[in-house]
């Protein structure tokens, strides 16, 4: 039931649609990291898409209408609830990782002005086989952005894991 | 998210689930295990409702009833003529590549 509470981070709208359908695969799934970021990413386009689950011109079963009117304002202050827990858990990961990964690195002239460097972690799935793996990499400041681009994209295959796991040391 | 080859507003996830559809009205849970099947791929339930609120919004699956934890899906006309556009586009891809690669 405790797993359940990480629908409450979607808009009600889409709860309202959605949250019982939901609800049944998560109690179904083993609990694990991936379930969670998998939440978290799909509350997360849930309340930037507030069209997505919105009641319709022809009732619930959406078929392509125009939502009939915009989200309520307490789902407006819900996303602002969503951003700042998603902007904390950022700084957190980023201490995190900072501590895991502050060996000294120099990879570039930012790198070398920011004498830090960062243990992170991708998810990065193999498109053949459709398997996911967390790889651990240890970045400089200038690469960090470049791979949260590239895992909010989310457009990984084995090139680009190939590249990811050149960054390892 | 990778995207598809004839529509790329449609995502990868977004083209299983229609393939999963193609065949009869499925619910959500019943689709995760049918695409896990065919394509290896598993679908966590942010994903996977992610992308049929998506598809259901685009008019291209519907739902067959209004409630209820196993709510089934199938696919709409316009969902079926996306995926046969989207299937064909796949078909000449894969003939022109085995084609290249024949050559070589």
């Amino acid at each position: 039931m405790r797993r359940r509470s990480l629908l409450r981070l979607y808009p009600s709208h889409w709860r309202q649609r959605y949250e019982e359908e939901v609800g049944a695969l998560v109690d179904a799934a083993p609990l694990s990291m991936g379930l969670v970021v998998d939440l978290l990413r799909g509350a997360f386009e849930a309340h930037i898409h507030p069209e997505l689950g919105a009641p319709s011109l022809l009732g619930s079963t959406g078929s392509g209408q125009i939502p009939l009117t915009p989200p309520p304002p307490a789902n407006r202050l819900a996303r602002v609830a969503m951003l700042t827990v998603l902007i904390v858990m950022l700084v957190a990961t980023g201490a995190v990782g900072y501590y895991l990964g502050r060996s000294p690195s120099c990879e570039s002239a930012f790198d070398c002005a920011v004498p830090a460097s960062f243990q992170v972690f991708f998810q990065v799935s193999e498109s053949e086989t459709g398997m996911t793996h967390w790889v651990p990499v240890v970045c400089g400041p200038s690469r960090v952005g470049a791979y949260v681009m590239f895992y909010l994209d989310t457009s990984l295959d084995t090139r680009l894991c190939h590249l990811i796991r050149s960054g390892e040391r | 998210m990778l995207r598809s080859v004839a529509n790329p507003k449609l995502s990868s996830e977004a083209l299983l689930i229609l393939v999963s559809l193609a065949d009869e009205p499925k619910h959500g849970y019943a689709m995760q295990h049918d695409i896990e099947r065919i394509s290896g791929r598993h679908l966590g339930p942010g994903s996977l409702y992610g992308a049929i609120a998506r598809l259901e919004a685009a008019g291209l699956i519907e739902a067959l009833s209004e409630t209820g934890a196993r709510r089934p899906y199938r696919l709409t006309a316009a969902g079926s003529r996306t995926l046969s556009s989207e299937l064909d586009s796949m078909r000449k891809l894969a003939a022109a590549g085995m084609r290249r690669l024949a050559e070589r």
